[in-house]
């Protein structure tokens, strides 16, 4: 029984051993071809994982270019890994391949870097379709995210194709990454308006706007006693998707309640004093002292005061958001 | 107001006006509720279509942009491993459903409650909610059908500590709304942790008088 054994295997390893051209055998043969076949399951799986990974986060175009890149890299590594058993030379080829590669690399390094950029922003995700971003001082939304570049639409509807690479190593401010967002006006009222009330008007509108979130409470305070009023700082969270429609309606709404309680916005006003007389020595009154003295006593400093405008209605309500769209 | 209706119909109280009526080929839809817009659609339709008028989710107005409803309401204080059953109001929404060659499509859905957002856990990572305040109560309290339904809700305290709760958040579309006398539906906390707790709908109507609202 032994025996048999035996020969069997002295049979298989002289078969295995036989020379098929030059020093390559069988055994190398099969060898070279079990590298081959785990590169291309290996390259098919990660190709498989790839694609999974990345189809809801890349175009179509993209992700078939990425997967394919990704399965014959895999397979060039193995094929290379498997040619030694077939007792090929590769020095020289890699001599080659270094000094080709070498002048792809100058001539193609922005290529490579947009491309490289474009495989971590994928993975990085710091903005996705849709999104409000300012790349580099272009404000735009964000309509496709390609291996190469990022495509975008500004608000006034022009194209812009922006280099992976530029978004790469730029600041990337996305306006609407977040669940919600807060925004501000500053609301001036005059000195003889109630600011607790207007505070109270103000409350309550934010309070029946529905996009106004509940949570985070709006904060609503006195922030400054200003030269021409009281400015009544108001602090609005609203959600992401919806908040410049919030911010552009509720500012007029805010106006229109305060006036509708008898209070105004508060118009920039100053008072010219003309002094109509020549002599150089006659002090100036200023008006609260004026009106303590004396008509008769009084020989020049007369006064001439602006109309204050009352009735107007203009606004002189502040924006103050970092964002404008 | 609630219920199926057979196209042209026409349906009137204090509050609303719904009608579809006929339009030469056309049907004409119009809700006008009193002191808000009116609201105008037109069907390319046959008399064969049905008009369903039902509650829905309230997650659809003003603007459909969570699906997650938050009811607010009294802090309560619930024993370790306990269990207790709390009745809370919800909102309404009702919808105007029409139906075809078996296929529903909401033409109208509106509202005569209040409607206001709230934002459930930080800026970053959290999620608007469509928030509503309600008392609590022991037994199902009074409720307008067209205003508030009445939500059933059981709390079950897992843990070997004393948790307080003081609002819920549902998911819009797992839920199930039943209505008839009154709207309802029927739901389960169940607290895992003292910050973590899991929300839950029953596919049950409260009572026997209620049906499945489409």
């Amino acid at each position: 029984m032994t025996g048999i054994i035996d020969s069997a295997l002295m049979n298989q390893s002289t078969i295995f051993a036989l020379p098929l051209y030059g020093e390559t055998t069988v055994t190398d043969l099969i060898w070279f071809v079990i590298i081959l076949i785990l590169a291309i399951i290996i390259a098919k799986i990660i190709t498989l994982n790839i694609t999974r990974f990345l189809k809801n986060r890349v175009p179509k175009n993209d992700l078939n270019l990425i997967s394919k890149i990704a399965y014959w890299a895999i397979f060039s590594i193995g094929f290379l890994l498997a040619l030694p058993y077939l007792n090929v030379d590769l020095s020289g080829l890699f001599v080659a391949g270094g000094v080709v590669g070498i002048i792809i690399g100058f001539a193609a390094q922005s290529v490579f870097a947009n491309f490289l950029s474009g495989i971590f922003l994928i993975f990085e995700q710091p903005m996705k379709f849709g999104d409000n971003v300012l790349v580099d001082d272009t404000l735009i939304v964000v309509e496709d995210i390609r291996i190469f570049s990022t495509i975008g639409r500004t608000f006034e509807g022009i194209y812009v194709r922006i280099p992976n690479e530029k978004i790469f190593t730029t600041t990337i401010t996305n306006y609407v990454a977040n669940t919600a967002r807060r925004f501000e006006y500053n609301i001036g009222i005059r000195y003889q308006d109630d600011a607790a009330r207007a505070i109270e008007i103000i409350k309550d509108l934010i309070d029946k706007e529905p996009f106004c979130l509940k949570n985070p409470a709006p904060s609503v305070y006195v922030d400054q006693l200003a030269s021409d009023g009281v400015i009544i700082k108001t602090r609005i969270w609203a959600p992401s998707g919806v908040w410049w429609d919030v911010r552009t309606t509720v500012l007029w709404k805010i106006k229109c309640a305060i006036e509708a309680e008898g209070m105004q916005i508060p118009l920039p006003q100053r008072t010219v004093w003309v002094n109509s007389t020549n002599e150089e020595n006659t002090p100036f009154i200023p008006p609260t002292v004026r009106d303590k003295v004396s008509p008769k006593n009084l020989q020049s400093g007369v006064p001439f005061q602006s109309e204050p405008a009352k009735e107007q209605s203009h606004t002189s309500i502040e924006y103050n958001s970092s964002f404008e769209s | 107001m609630y219920g199926k209706y057979k196209i042209p119909f026409e349906y009137s109280d204090d509050n609303i006006t719904l009608s579809i009526t006929e339009d030469g080929d056309f049907f004409r839809y119009v809700r006008q509720i009193k002191d808000k817009e009116k609201k105008e659609k037109t069907l390319l339709t046959t008399e064969n279509a049905t008009i369903s008028i039902n509650p829905i989710e309230p997650i659809n107005l003003p603007k459909q942009i969570t699906q997650y409803l938050e009811i607010e309401f009294t802090p309560v204080l619930i024993e370790p491993e306990g269990f207790k059953v709390i009745f809370l109001l919800f909102p309404i929404e009702i919808g105007v459903i029409v139906s075809g060659n078996k296929k529903m499509e909401a033409i109208d859905i509106f509202s005569f409650g209040p409607q206001k957002y709230s934002l459930y856990g930080p800026s970053a990572g959290g999620v608007i909610t469509k928030c509503y305040c309600s008392d609590i109560y022991s037994s199902p309290p009074e409720s307008d059908k067209f205003y508030s339904g009445i939500l059933r809700l059981e709390i079950e305290n897992k843990t070997l500590e004393w948790v307080n709760i003081s609002r819920i958040i549902l998911d819009g579309y797992s839920m199930k709304i039943y209505y008839g006398p009154y709207v309802a539906m029927f739901a389960r906390i169940k607290i895992l942790s003292p910050t973590n707790a899991e929300t839950e709908f029953i596919r049950e109507p409260v009572a026997s008088e209620l049906q499945n609202a489409t």
